[in-house]
């Protein structure tokens, strides 16, 4: 009888749950995680068929179920505490334990199938499985990174932030900083001139996208520059605004051209005019003002789409300077076709430093223009040394899991 | 001046009456062909206790009188005695050019800076005068500062432009209004009114007539820019010719009766040396830039693909602005050309004395050297300014290509080294330099021209008098200026192009006219000459040694042809453009040194 009962209590007896199970913050994280790794039991893979990860933040539990049917061999485990922003998980300890899963045990019926008891569901596990003891772990946060893509995105920060210190106190010096010569943003106060000697006015469409859009922010600046210009020359500017919100934008930082130009008296809030929401009407709209005020000059500088070779075409047939800029790839064709000058992709982002020359743009230009220098070296030479074996480079641009 | 005139011309006297030098020339029909035959000088007498620019002009064609015998001065002291008489008496015409009194000073206005005023301040320039100061719209003064600036002036003329026809109004009434307001005053003397001329937008001439009209002598001339694409500039330069013998000469001392004598209109100097560069340029059909060199200032004229452009450096000269070139040069840029270890200090000294004793000339080898390294700046300085100036119209439209848009760097100057056919170089450091290589030398590294380029320098000056002489006779005109005025000094092959340093540049095959060959293949950063008379060419392969360099037959590619000596040869310059001279003084002076040694610039023993 009792080696009966011996063999019945071995025949029932639970899988062997894992052993030495750790729990450690992982080396580079914020403190949302914790690392576990243990050790497999000899059943892995046979009557373990996997394994379930459990939380509790006392040791007596209750335990919440974090991972369930973690496949047979798995020995390590990332566990995000928590995905609540109201808590601070530094302030907390876990407790965690390992529960060794059965080959063909019944599945865990809830009460509810609606409704997830993840509390339950463990509590279920613990009575069902054996479980490793509970072990504490406390999150910690590294807030250096010492991975090698980290520090070498570190030091290229610092060098951008340097950089940018540099050229800003060689241009607040007075020193003249090179920047190169885009004959697009030089035709602009020519195209000013232009309109000036002719008696006619400058037209600018600011795009058809939403403000947040970085080319419409980006034709926002130019705007300021250009309409300080315009003052300057006593021209006038008809502004286009397809969005209602940047039409407003637009009218204020014209306002404000013409008072730094000393002009405010020339500002007229009618000539930034909003058309139409709809882009055809909007396009509609910009047309006749094209052929009824006959501008001598149109800036299409902004975020365009199919209206881009419409409004150009109406332009060109009006015989006025046209100077685009975009970085929508798929309009720009249409612009270098039809326009006298066109500003290619990021171009438009450094007319508001060229045409300014304030050192706060022109240094964040000049230490951009570096970085791309080299990261346009590193693309080559990765791609040389990849080829040949070496992934020194792919590895410093590598960031991988930081937490 | 009458066509008859201009087919029985036997002789000529010319004279140009500038600011301290009266000079002569006699221009005689000799053997079928006009050459310059005799020449005279005397001092400028406009100012006191003279102040009768005729006594000059009569002492200067005495002088030529007594050394040619032929009589030129009336009996009576009435002036040059015209007609020619028995080809031995008298001249069939006098002409004369002035720049004396400071020249033909003019401000200019309009609406644009760079559009409508630099295309009146082309007009101007072109006529020969001295741009004072140009107003615009967009010149960043207030318009009491405009106002103010007009009064203080006292120009000779002011030439008012803006606008297209049909263009802005409100702008050129503004300029017209600042100009009223200002009420500015003439120069010499106050009996009578200030010309003003207006050549700006056809529709806004009432407007300019009653406003200026009453308070100046206002003439309106067509649109210097009708269109945003042309210009128009003769009319307004024509008009200013006109009122600088109407208003401003009538009103200097002598000019009344020394008009009487002329032939033709009076012309302002540096405007007579333009007219003489245009018309040897489209006679030839080739690309010419001249520079005038003096004590004070240095006019560079350029005429490219027959667009003419003239530009003063009003502070850039050899005497009295010779500390300016130091300043806007620096030291070092001057350093760079004196081949010989000199401190800075005794460069500063140097520069200092002769700005302070601006009619000395180089007494010692060295003082020689240092001026010549200062004229090379100054050359070079005005000629950059020049090449700013000389650029296609601004605010046209443009019909571009796909290719276009992606060109990055423009380079829109009309001045291109590579299509300069003819450097032309006067003044006195260049015209009387002790060797005429020394004045070849300091042009090419001023201007570093491209690919084939002739040099020359004018011998005497005479390129005034020859300009208003083409208005009356364009073939004695470029006659003289062949035969007599231009010496030839040579050729100069310079490849334009990368140059990788210490490598084979340029194989060099000559068939000189003495018989000899030269085959050779040149380095990069040398400097070889080889003499060559000017009336028989030697007959070059110039083959490019690297793959894109190019002198002057497309990059890569081979050059066969002819090339002009004369008084100094073919130069072979392979030193690469820009030219870079070493910074450090150890390596600097043995590269100026072997450059000096090379083309034989000093006495021998002498570097």
């Amino acid at each position: 009888m009792t080696t009966l009962l011996i063999h019945l209590w071995v025949s029932l007896a639970v899988a062997a749950p894992p052993t030495g199970l750790t729990v450690e913050p992982p080396p580079h994280n914020g403190g949302l995680n914790l690392d576990l790794s243990w050790e497999l039991p000899e059943d892995d893979g046979g009557a373990v068929s996997g394994y379930a990860v459990l939380r509790a933040t006392d040791e007596a539990g209750p335990y919440v179920l974090v991972a369930d049917a973690l496949p047979a061999g798995t020995h390590t485990f990332r566990d995000k505490v928590t995905t609540d922003p109201r808590v601070d998980p530094l302030l907390d300890t876990y407790w965690y334990r390992i529960v060794s899963l059965e080959l063909g045990a019944a599945p865990f019926v809830p009460a509810d199938p609606d409704t997830p008891d993840p509390e339950a569901h463990a509590s279920w596990m613990l009575s069902s499985f054996a479980a490793t003891a509970p072990v504490v772990g406390q999150p910690r946060a590294v807030w250096i990174n010492t991975r090698l893509g980290w520090l070498h995105l570190m030091a290229l920060i610092g060098v951008v932030g340097g950089l940018m210190l540099y050229y800003a106190r060689r241009a607040q010096q007075g020193e003249e900083i090179f920047i190169r010569r885009i004959p697009g943003i030089d035709a602009i106060e020519e195209g000013i001139g232009r309109a000036t000697e002719m008696g006619r006015p400058v037209l600018y469409v600011p795009g058809i996208d939403e403000l947040q859009d970085i080319q419409t922010i980006a034709s926002m600046l130019i705007l300021g520059q250009v309409s300080e210009t315009v003052a300057e020359y006593q021209a006038d500017l008809i502004v286009s605004c397809c969005i209602p919100i940047v039409r407003e934008v637009a009218d204020e930082v014209v306002k404000a051209g013409f008072y730094q130009a000393g002009h405010p008296d020339a500002y007229n809030p009618a000539d930034v005019r909003f058309i139409s929401s709809e882009q055809f009407a909007f396009t509609a709209g910009t047309n006749g003002i094209i052929h009824r005020e006959k501008p001598a000059t149109n800036l299409y500088l902004g975020r365009f789409f199919a209206e881009s070779l419409i409004l150009a075409e109406t332009g060109f047939v009006n015989r006025s300077i046209q100077i685009a800029g975009t970085a929508e790839a798929t309009q720009l064709p249409f612009f270098v076709a039809a326009c006298d000058y066109t500003l290619i992709g990021e171009e438009l982002f450094a007319v508001s430093a060229y045409l300014s020359r304030d050192p706060r743009l022109v240094s964040s230009l000049k230490a951009s223009d570096f970085i791309k220098i080299y990261v346009v070296v590193c693309l080559l030479l990765g791609t040389l040394l990849n080829t040949l074996g070496y992934t020194y480079l792919v590895q410093l641009f590598t960031l991988g899991e930081g937490g | 001046m009458s066509e008859r005139l201009s087919e029985r011309l036997r002789s000529v006297l010319a004279t140009d009456c500038g600011s301290t030098t009266t000079k002569a020339i006699l221009i005689e029909l000799v053997d079928g062909e006009y050459r310059q035959t005799w020449r005279g000088e005397a001092p400028t007498t406009v100012e006191a206790p003279f102040e009768d620019v005729t006594r000059g002009v009569l002492n200067a064609a005495q002088e030529i009188q007594e050394l040619s015998g032929r009589k030129l001065l009336r009996d009576d002291g009435g002036g040059i005695l015209t007609p020619e008489q028995d080809g031995s008496a008298g001249v069939d015409a006098y002409i004369s050019t002035s720049s004396a009194g400071g020249g033909l000073q003019v401000v200019v206005g309009g609406v644009v800076r760079s559009m409508s005023a630099e295309s009146a301040m082309r007009a101007a320039l072109g006529a020969g005068a001295i741009v004072m100061d140009t107003f615009a719209t967009n010149d960043k003064r207030q318009a009491h500062e405009q106002i103010e600036r007009i009064r203080q002036l006292r120009p000779d003329m002011i030439l008012l432009a803006g606008g297209v026809d049909g263009g802005t109004r409100k702008h050129v009434v503004s300029m017209a209004e600042r100009i009223r307001a200002a009420r500015p005053r003439t120069r010499l003397g106050g009996g009578y009114n200030l010309p003003i001329i207006f050549a700006g937008n056809d529709e806004v001439r009432d407007d300019i007539e009653a406003l200026l009209a009453g308070v100046s002598a206002l003439e309106i001339v067509d649109n210097v820019r009708p269109v945003m694409e042309t210009e128009n500039l003769d009319p307004a330069r024509d008009k200013i010719h006109d009122l600088f013998m109407e208003h401003v000469m009538a009103q200097a001392p002598g000019y009344a009766k020394l008009m009487g004598w002329a032939n033709a209109p009076i012309m302002p100097t540096p405007g007579a040396v333009g007219l003489i560069m245009q018309t040897i340029a489209r006679r030839r059909g080739i690309n010419v830039l001249g520079v005038d060199i003096g004590g004070a200032t240095t006019d560079v004229f350029s005429v490219f693909d027959g667009h003419f452009n003239r530009t003063v450096s009003a502070n850039l000269g050899m005497s009295y602005s010779v500390s300016n070139v130091l300043a806007e040069a620096g030291l070092p840029m001057i350093l760079r050309w004196v081949p010989f270890a000199l401190d800075e200090k005794g460069l500063r000294n140097r520069i200092g004395n002769k700005m302070i004793r601006p009619t000395t000339i180089p007494e010692t080898l060295e003082e020689l050297k240092v001026e010549q390294a200062i004229a090379r700046e100054a050359l070079r300085l005005a000629f950059l300014q020049h090449r700013e100036f000389a650029v296609g119209l601004k605010g046209v439209q443009k019909q571009r290509t796909i290719a276009d848009a992606f060109r990055q760097i423009g380079d829109d100057s009309l001045v291109q080294m590579m299509k300069l056919d003819l450097l032309v170089g006067s003044g006195g450091v260049l015209s009387h330099a002790p060797r005429r290589v020394q004045s070849m030398r300091m042009m090419i590294d001023a201007f570093a021209p491209e690919g084939i380029t002739e040099l020359a320098v004018d011998s005497i000056f005479m390129m005034p008098h020859l300009g208003v002489l083409s208005t009356v006779q364009e073939d004695a005109a470029t006659q003289v200026f062949e035969r007599d005025c231009m010496i030839y000094l040579g050729t100069c092959v310079a490849p334009r192009g990368e140059q990788r340093p210490g490598r084979k540049v340029l194989r060099v095959q000559l068939s000189l006219p003495d018989g000899a060959t030269v085959d050779e293949e040149l380095s990069d950063g040398e400097l070889r000459l080889w003499p060559c008379g000017a009336d028989t060419p030697a007959t070059a392969t110039l083959t490019p040694l690297q793959g894109r360099l190019d002198v002057g037959a497309g990059p890569g590619r081979a050059f066969e042809g002819k090339l002009r000596g004369g008084e100094v040869g073919i130069v072979i310059d392979t030193r690469g453009r820009p030219i870079v001279v070493p910074d450090d003084p150890t390596v600097r002076v043995p590269k100026l040194e072997s450059w000096v040694r090379d083309l034989g610039e000093y006495p021998d023993g002498e570097t």
